[in-house]
């Protein structure tokens, strides 16, 4: 079964679409240099440049050459033929229409606005960072708060009355209960708090 | 000699080294053969020659219902051909001849003490 495939493929497919191929070059090379010349810019290039290089086309030799040659042609040609893009123009020009900060007493100016300069509090001495063993060490100045995390304290219980601690089994551990699912069953000795979720204790 | 108002390339010298050949129908295609470039980088050399002054091109006068589409002869101003010239002399010293496509990689040649025999 396979040699069929394999001999319909080469014998038959193969030079069908390469023949199929060969035939349509040509065409999909003029509408490849058509579609090239539409990009160029000015627009006017197009018209020109079409007739041209499909008269160049027809003297290029074979089929498939035509297209490679219709394809360098586009993508080398048309880089370089095309003509860049008008940027826009940030030239400074007076505004004729008045300004939005414009008064009755003339235009707004272009004067930079008036500084007005910052009462900022006097800054405070720097504070040595490193400071020797034989040097005398000053007490920190009572103006320059220090913000300090605090340090690490032991774990108390948020009500120190309560019977909240940190480990569940200090809270729940000594608390026990029954449960029965059924009245045929041996009941069940659980050691903790009833969840929530627990389904209904029967016979306690 | 004057700059020219265009980047002067290899390419560049190739095509007017073409241009100058005695061929009197120079199109797009034959003189990329000529110069041994690609059409597609002779296309645009030559719409800078032609934006410059230094050339000029003409369609085709042949009869139209002969052929499909014409041809875009070109060729070198008067004021190009000088122009030309001197470029030629100010970066490579001579003006080669380009008539026939150019041979890539080995050309035969006649051995050094064999020329001026013939």
């Amino acid at each position: 079964m396979s040699s069929v495939v394999l001999f319909v493929v080469v014998a038959l497919a193969v030079p069908m679409v390469v023949a199929e191929c060969g035939e349509v070059s040509p065409w999909l090379a003029r509408k490849v240099l058509g579609w090239a010349a539409r990009r160029l810019r000015p627009p006017d290039k197009a018209e020109r440049y079409t007739e041209e290089w499909l008269a160049d086309l027809e003297e290029v030799p074979g089929k498939l050459t035509k297209l490679g040659w219709a394809l360098g042609v586009a993508f080398l040609g048309v880089l370089r033929l095309r003509e860049p893009k008008h940027s826009l123009d940030w030239t400074p020009r007076p505004v004729a229409s008045p300004f939005a900060t414009d008064s009755v007493f003339g235009p707004a100016s272009a004067q930079p606005a008036r500084v007005i300069p910052q009462q900022t509090a006097p800054h405070p001495p720097a504070i040595p960072s490193v400071t020797r063993s034989l040097e005398p060490v000053f007490p920190e100045p009572d103006y320059l708060p220090r913000r300090r995390a605090p340090e690490p304290q032991p774990w108390e219980p948020p009500h120190p009355g309560s019977r909240f601690f940190q480990r569940y089994y200090d809270n729940w551990g000594n608390t026990v209960h029954v449960r029965r699912y059924a009245y045929d069953e041996d009941p069940e000795v659980v050691y903790g708090a009833t969840p929530k979720a627990a389904p209904p204790v029967i016979g306690d | 000699m004057d700059i020219p108002p265009f980047r002067v390339t290899a390419a560049t010298l190739d095509v007017l080294e073409a241009l100058l050949g005695p061929d009197d129908q120079l199109y797009g295609l034959r003189i990329a053969e000529n110069a041994g470039r690609k059409t597609g980088s002779v296309y645009p050399i030559l719409a800078r020659l032609e934006e410059a002054g230094w050339v000029v091109s003409a369609w085709e006068q042949d009869e139209p219902s002969a052929r499909g589409p014409r041809r875009r002869f070109y060729r070198l101003s008067p004021d190009g051909l000088g122009a030309a010239r001197a470029l030629l002399l100010h970066h490579r010293g001579a003006i080669r001849q380009r008539t026939a496509p150019a041979v890539r990689g080995f050309a035969p040649q006649p051995a050094p003490e064999w020329r001026g025999w013939s």
